[in-house]
């Protein structure tokens, strides 16, 4: 429905504030546009079921956040109750400090973690059921069209899996086999093993009947040298830089001229090792006015949410402790998250229902 | 399956009884209160120090620093118990902990000390202030200075436990009257000169620590300096002799207006005799409490023949302002207990203080609503052919 791209945008508009901030105002807006952006055009796509389980492994996970939290930080000026304190200690060293004073802080800042957790989970999930697995593996960068075969293979490995011990099981349960322990199991693993093998190795001869592993246009002998300096020079730049960017805090700039550097080698040397690999496509996506939409609506929450980060943080922040008040909510903030739903606004079944 | 299952369960309640045996262990008994000493350094080299008395076997750096009654700000986001970002006015906000130690020299932080008790010297401190335990008896330290992992720069003061935690000493009082005898219609000066008190009552009055004041008494009369410090009240009497001129009067008790205590209005016992009597005071440091007028300090927890109300109630006191950052009486922070009410109000005040927030808040959940009510109809599992 969408281009690869603007769903990758759209990921990153919506992790972005979910990530940055703990304020429970912005995070149950962007929990509720998500949810809206799934219940809608999540509804096409075929493993819709997904979202169940991201939804009981957020749910689990704020549970334990919010219990760890309430009984484990003592600090924080609205006692709600006082319970028996219960410490695990050896030597002069607290490993485990439950109960006690229970505060109306802790429980908050549990909550407000455990929303963050499902918040994020719900995205990927939502992210997941709304992109194209195929298209998103297609789109990785030229030069590492290596490592996106192995993980489409991957990703295509435990479905086929799954289907081939489907067909095992359907056809020795004809042959009359029963299964009642784990004795009964080796029928059914033995033909997956081998049927696994085969089509291991029938994806090998098949890859390399195709020509994988050859390239195009085969690199010289010096500029493959080069590249094996090279990378790993632009790398261990990026790291230093990085380094000095962090802990010398009077000279930046440096760190920033060398990370910047680095980068820009680094791009470069990708970029012409990515040009000798080819590619075709079948199938080409599609860049609509939709797209262009959707993408001009996360850039724009990408770009407020960050100029939030980088110059007003404590928009961004809540922290209960030690006396817990209510979040400030601002309006700017609230409206770029709604960036989240456009999606939903600008899908062609909307006007396809409305002009019927 | 079973029997796994049961070695299972044995394993739970072994390692639980270890954990509850742990816990239950005591081995400082329960003596209290319990103390610790606490130096705090600041960054402009002040001291601050403190004796924190508990009533737990043992408590924790960081409840130490709590009890103080200093300002503290702390990040607990580390999941490593409390960082110590702000003592006072010195350090940063939870924002950014650490904001003056981010890399390049100088890194300055509150460094935490423990005193090595063989030793009598500051041992830098490994793990943070929420996971060290403090037996009574210990030393806290806390400076405000540029340092690395491992140690800092500045050490606070070396202060050992006796030090901080000395029991407290009485006031030092001069109490007298001049002249300390008189016959009736003549007049007289009562004068006093108190040093480390903290309130200073004159017959149930607040008074100055450094005062005189002029009495003319028509008969023998006692006079009453009652002088509040952290090592108990004190009373200091004085007694005026007034030889009458003319025929005795009838006894009269003298009933010493004692405030607060209203329920026993006390009579000092007043022998009608010129002869001055001795005020029965035991356990006073000089049993003599002759009529030349010196004052004999006597520990209200000794049974005194004068009633003495519990200072805490005595309205008007005149209260010797300690000089910043010193030492206050310690008090458990207060717990407080939050109800239905106070909920509710946090909620109706949080209402009203959103304001147009508030309202675009709720505009923004309203579109939403509105966006999933008129979309749910036009996503179904059919259109997807339509794809």
């Amino acid at each position: 429905m969408y281009h690869t791209t603007t769903w990758l945008l759209w990921l990153i508009a919506a992790l972005l504030p979910a990530m940055l901030t703990r304020n429970p105002l912005y995070l149950i807006i962007l929990l509720l546009a998500v949810a809206v952006a799934y219940n809608t055009i999540g509804r096409l796509s075929p493993v819709v079921d997904s979202w169940r389980l991201f939804l009981k492994a957020g749910l689990i996970l704020a549970s334990f956040s919010i219990l760890f939290n309430t009984l484990t930080v003592h600090y924080g000026e609205t006692v709600l109750f006082t319970l028996p304190r219960f410490t695990l200690r050896i030597g002069q060293v607290t490993f485990l400090d439950l109960g006690g004073r229970i505060t109306l802080e802790a429980l908050t800042f549990g909550l407000v973690s455990g929303l963050s957790l499902i918040v994020i989970l719900l995205i990927f999930a939502t992210f997941n059921v709304l992109v194209d697995h195929h298209q998103l593996l297609r789109s990785t960068p030229a030069f590492m069209y290596q490592t996106a075969m192995i993980a489409s293979i991957a990703i295509a490995f435990v479905p086929q899996m799954v289907a081939s011990l489907q067909d095992i099981r359907e056809a020795q349960a004809i042959r009359g086999h029963r299964f009642r322990g784990l004795r009964d199991l080796l029928p059914l693993f033995v033909p997956l093993l081998t049927s696994g093998l085969e089509r291991a190795i029938q994806l090998a001869e098949s890859m390399e009947a195709r020509g994988f592993g050859s390239e195009a246009s085969p690199q010289t002998g010096r500029r493959r040298l080069l590249h094996r300096i090279l990378i790993p020079v632009a790398l261990f730049g990026l790291l230093a830089g990085v380094f000095w960017y962090s802990y010398y805090s009077s000279s930046r700039w440096v760190g920033a001229l060398v990370m910047l550097g680095s980068l820009g080698t680094l791009l470069a040397n990708l970029v012409t090792i990515g040009r000798g690999v080819r590619r075709s496509r079948y199938r080409r996506e599609l860049w609509r006015r939709r797209d262009t939409i959707v993408s001009a609506a996360s850039m724009v929450a990408i770009v407020v949410i960050g100029g939030f980060w980088l110059l007003n943080t404590e928009a961004l922040l809540f922290y209960p402790y030690p006396r817990v008040s209510l979040p400030s909510f601002n309006p700017l903030i609230g409206l770029v998250l709604m960036a989240t739903v456009t999606p939903v606004l600008t899908a062609p079944q909307m006007r396809n229902k409305t002009d019927d | 399956m079973k029997r796994a299952t049961a070695t299972f369960l044995l394993i739970i309640t072994l390692v639980a009884l270890f954990v509850m045996s742990e816990a239950l262990y005591n081995p400082t008994g329960a003596q209290s209160p319990n103390k610790v000493g606490l130096v705090v350094r600041f960054g402009d080299s002040t001291v601050f120090t403190d004796c924190i008395e508990f009533t737990e076997a043992e408590i924790t750096g960081e409840d130490v620093l709590d009890r103080s009654g200093l300002s503290v700000v702390k990040d607990l986001s580390y999941g490593l118990g409390a960082a110590i970002c702000k003592i006072e006015d010195d350090g940063c906000d939870y924002e950014h902990c650490f904001c003056q130690c981010t890399g390049e020299p100088p890194c300055e932080y509150w460094a935490y000390y423990h005193l090595d008790p063989q030793t009598q010297q500051w041992v830098y401190s490994g793990m943070g202030a929420s996971w060290h335990t403090v037996q009574p008896g210990d030393v806290e330290g806390w400076s405000w200075g540029a340092g690395d992992a491992g140690g800092s720069d500045v050490e606070p003061p070396l202060l050992t436990f006796e030090e901080l935690c000395a029991p407290p000493t009485p006031p030092v009082v001069d109490f007298t009257a001049d002249p300390s005898s008189l016959t009736s219609g003549q007049c007289s000066v009562l004068k006093w000169t108190v040093q480390d008190a903290e309130v200073v009552v004159l017959d149930g009055q607040g008074v100055m620590a450094e005062d005189s004041r002029y009495v003319c008494p028509s008969q023998t009369q006692t006079y009453e300096l009652e002088v509040l410090n952290e090592a108990g009240q004190f009373t200091y009497e004085l007694i005026i002799n007034v030889s009458q001129p003319t025929p005795t009067p009838p006894p009269t008790s003298t009933p010493t207006r004692v405030p607060g205590a209203t329920s026993t209005p006390t009579d000092v016992p007043q022998p009608p005799t010129r002869v001055p009597t001795a005020i029965p005071s035991l356990g006073s440091p000089s049993p003599s409490p002759s009529p030349s007028a010196t004052s004999t300090p006597s520990r209200t927890s000794s049974p005194t023949v004068v009633a003495m109300a519990p200072v805490s109630t005595t309205p008007s006191v005149a209260e010797i302002v300690d000089p910043p950052r010193q030492v206050e009486p310690v008090e458990p922070p207060p717990q407080e207990r939050v109800g239905l009410n106070s909920i509710l109000l946090l909620l109706s005040v949080g209402a009203g203080t959103l304001g147009f927030g508030g309202l675009v808040f709720a505009a923004i959940l309203i579109l939403l609503m509105g966006v999933y009510l008129r979309a749910r109809g036009h996503f179904t599992d059919q259109q997807n052919l339509e794809q």
